[in-house]
């Protein structure tokens, strides 16, 4: 096999049999939606595939792609898609053929296939599918374009709403599934912010047998009463307590399942803090590696049809896994465990036994090492474990010592350093033994409310609820983050945040619904069913998302006043006035100079070099956004709030034609400034 | 446009504050039932306490604060 090069890409040319293979590779989608009418506005229902570069700039790639596989197709008499098998690479594969290839997809051929080992595709060859999946490629499709409706028409009127009532031009999303996350956030944040703390009260206590120091129990984990928790401290300190009976208990536990996608992800999070997100973009290269199976999936299923012990073989030619997969091999006990969910594309996610053809980097490493320590895991027998619990009583009080210790390893061997047991030793004491409390401590405590979203947290949380997919979802929860609505990674909402939320649910609560997608999924599995088709669902979705866009409409001045306000205070606490007039991209941020100390206005697109404007800024006062724009020039107005006085001015005062008594006024205050400090210094 | 004394937003139905912080004034009065109970403490003494935890809620430390210096607890009782 030799890969051409052509410029900036390639292809691969090869012979089989008597046959000559092109393959040609595409990066992600190459075709993405535009609408057809002109203008940035709402509302605009109708859509076409274009080239994805006409639409994001940056895809500069994708042109020579394109015109490579125009190329190619010309002498091609047979085309097969071989792109990943789900709903996304179905899509791709269909419009690449109808677009760039310039056929009839009905003609094409499709490979099927869950690993990119030699084997798995040689396999897919052999026995390929005489057409595409055109059920799940009209599904991808109007997934695409009902995102594509929400998405822009409803960004598109927050924003609007927003220029109409101030004059700025400052993007607020919303989108089908990026709004319900919003809400789940929000909501979380409502729930803490609304928290009152309830006092209880803990009883701590250590022991003294025969010089052994044991830590005891209180049966009552919480007192809800002071006086009564003080009354036990003191009652019970000091005395001796009998050991009424010591209870003995095994339990057994069996290996966990084969990971999904979320399985792996939340895994990752616990154990390195990878966001769900990278744990996707690891896995994936992994998989193009061929040394794990396809990482999108649902599937906590190793079927039969997978050789599990060819993949142990493989394994055992590992350093770091040799041993391991030698003593599975050996035991003969060669069947997985299995999990509850399905998937009918792709099995759960497993190593293929191939060795690593390169170096992995440490992020990369480890991603693999949990992969397939967990795979081996699957053939592990069931761990065992002991738990004892001495019942020991003082008066009326009953306190419990425990311990615990595991018997047997099992799959715990195997699933190293990820499978943990707090083992604890019971300590050396017998029924009829007494206890002497050495000290009883009583704690203060209270409630917590419940915890704020994490990434992982908050992408379970969108699968429970079925929104999104297993590929798209860890990019939504990193787009909430990344839009400015939370503060931080443990998902603090922002002002912003806020402020939208209280927008949208005011105005269109159904944006913030679950129900939309749920209705959407159920429309797409029907598609996939043959019981709806597409053209029905979009008119659908076009007269739901009209009739959201008319309400819109009537109450735009009061969503926009709405979203203006909360816009401010976000500004204000990050430090920022506004849109930047020059460049329209960036917004205007208060910067001090490191030097001089002075402060002025910079564009936050200046980083890049793109955008060089800055303002001057009057150097005392507290500085905030005003809601309205200069009459003489246009420009945004702010307010200076100095502990004598307050007063409002444009940002671009020092030119302004109408602020030439403010620029007087300043200039004679700033002499008897400098004059005052030059006094200070010589002194 | 009559505005919640607290924050300032638009007031709720049948109240003098905003939908977030009558809700959050509702709470507290629930909570405090158990803190009474708990602690045999007053009305004031509960606010300045949980006033103090880190676990309470910013609405709830808002209107903690709002209710705290005017001593108003007969008349939220
Ligand atoms: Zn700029
Ligand atoms: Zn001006
Ligand atoms: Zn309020």
């Amino acid at each position: 096999m030799s890969e051409v090069k052509k410029g900036r890409v390639s292809y691969y040319e090869f012979k089989r049999g008597k046959d000559t293979l092109v393959v040609a590779y595409a990066l992600g989608h190459l075709y993405d939606l535009r609408q057809t009418e002109k203008g940035w506005t709402y509302p605009r229902l109708e859509t076409e595939w274009v080239p994805k570069y006409e639409i994001v700039k940056k895809a500069t790639v994708i042109k020579p792609i394109i015109r490579l596989i125009k190329r190619l197709a010309k002498e091609a008499d047979e085309f097969v898609v071989a792109t990943d098998y789900d709903i996304e690479g179905s899509l791709i594969g269909y419009l690449t053929v109808k677009y760039a290839c310039g056929t009839d997809p009905a003609n094409a051929k499709r490979m099927i296939f869950s690993s990119l080992t030699a084997k798995d595709l040689e396999n897919a060859y052999e026995n390929m599918s005489p057409t595409l999946e055109f059920p799940i490629i009209e599904a991808g499709q109007v997934r695409h374009e009902i995102d594509w409706l929400y998405g822009i028409n409803l960004t598109r009127a927050l924003t609007l709403a927003i220029k109409s009532t101030a004059g700025w031009f400052k993007i607020v999303s919303t989108g089908r599934v990026q709004g319900p996350a919003l809400a789940f956030v929000a909501k979380r944040e409502q729930d803490i912010n609304l928290f009152v703390p309830i006092p209880f009260w803990a009883i701590k206590a250590m022991g003294d047998h025969d010089g052994v120091k044991i830590e005891l129990e209180y049966s009552r984990k919480r007192i809800d009463i002071k006086k009564e928790a003080d009354a036990i401290g003191s009652e019970l300190q000091g005395k001796q307590a009998q050991v009424n009976s010591i209870g003995k208990k095994k339990s057994t536990q069996r290996p966990p399942v084969p990971f999904n996608l979320s399985g792996l992800q939340a895994e990752s999070y616990r154990h390195f803090g990878f966001k769900p997100s990278r744990t996707l973009v690891l896995a994936q290269k992994l998989y193009l590696d061929a040394l794990i199976s396809y990482p999108r999936t649902s599937s906590q299923k190793i079927p039969v049809s997978i050789d599990v012990k060819d993949i142990l073989h493989g394994l055992s030619g590992l350093k770091r896994y040799g041993s391991l997969a030698k003593r599975v091999l050996d035991g003969g006990m060669l069947t997985p465990v299995q999990g509850k969910k399905n998937d009918p594309a792709h099995p759960a996610i497993h190593p293929t036994g191939v060795k690593p053809p390169r170096r992995l980097t440490p992020s990369e490493r480890k991603v693999f090492d949990l992969i397939v320590r967990r795979f081996i895991a699957l053939f592990g027998e069931p761990s065992v474990k002991e738990s004892r619990r001495a019942d020991v009583r003082c008066n009326n009080h009953l306190f419990h010592v425990r311990g615990l210790r595991v018997l047997k390893q099992g799959w715990m061997a195997f699933y190293q350093p990820y499978a943990t047991t707090n083992e604890k030793e019971f300590p050396p004491i017998e029924r009829g033994d007494s206890i002497k409390l050495t000290s009883v401590h009583v704690t203060d405590k209270q409630t917590s409310p419940v915890p704020r979203y994490n990434p992982s947290s908050l992408l379970k949380a969108l699968e429970r609820e079925n929104l999104g997919t297993k590929a798209t979802r860890s990019r939504i929860a990193d787009s909430v983050r990344s839009r400015g609505y939370v503060l931080n990674d443990r998902f603090e909402l922002s002002t912003l945040g806020y402020a939208l939320f209280e927008t949208l649910e005011r105005y269109v609560p159904e944006v913030l619904s679950a129900e939309l997608t749920r209705h959407l999924e159920k429309q797409m599995e029907g598609i996939q069913d043959g019981n709806t088709d597409r053209e029905q669902v979009l008119v659908d979705a076009k007269t739901e998302l009209l009739g959201i866009l008319e309400r819109f409409r009537v109450m735009e001045a009061a969503i926009g006043n709405t979203l203006v306000r909360g816009l401010q205070r976000y500004w204000t606490e990050k430090q920022e006035i506004g849109p930047c007039p020059t460049c329209n991209v960036g917004t205007l941020n208060i910067i001090s100079s490191s030097k001089t100390g002075k402060r002025f206005l910079g564009c936050s697109n200046y980083k890049e070099g793109r955008c060089e404007q800055t303002y001057p800024l009057p150097q005392s006062g507290e500085i905030s956004p005003l809601d309205k724009m200069c009459p003489h020039c246009g420009y945004q107005m702010i307010k200076i709030t100095s502990r004598r006085k307050a007063w409002e001015t444009c940002i671009n005062w020092a030119e302004c034609p109408g602020r030439r008594d403010d620029l007087e006024e300043l200039e004679k205050r700033r002499k008897s400034h400098v004059k005052r400090k030059m006094g200070g210094k010589s002194k | 446009m009559n505005v919640c004394s607290v924050c300032g937003r638009e007031v709720a139905e049948d109240s003098e504050f905003c939908i977030y912080h009558r809700h959050a004034l509702d709470n507290l009065r629930v909570t405090f039932g158990d803190w009474k109970r708990a602690l045999e403490i007053d009305w004031q003494e509960y606010l300045n306490r949980v006033h103090e935890l880190d676990e309470t809620g910013m609405w709830v430390r808002e209107i903690a604060e709002h209710l705290m210096p005017q001593g108003s607890s007969s008349k939220l009782q």
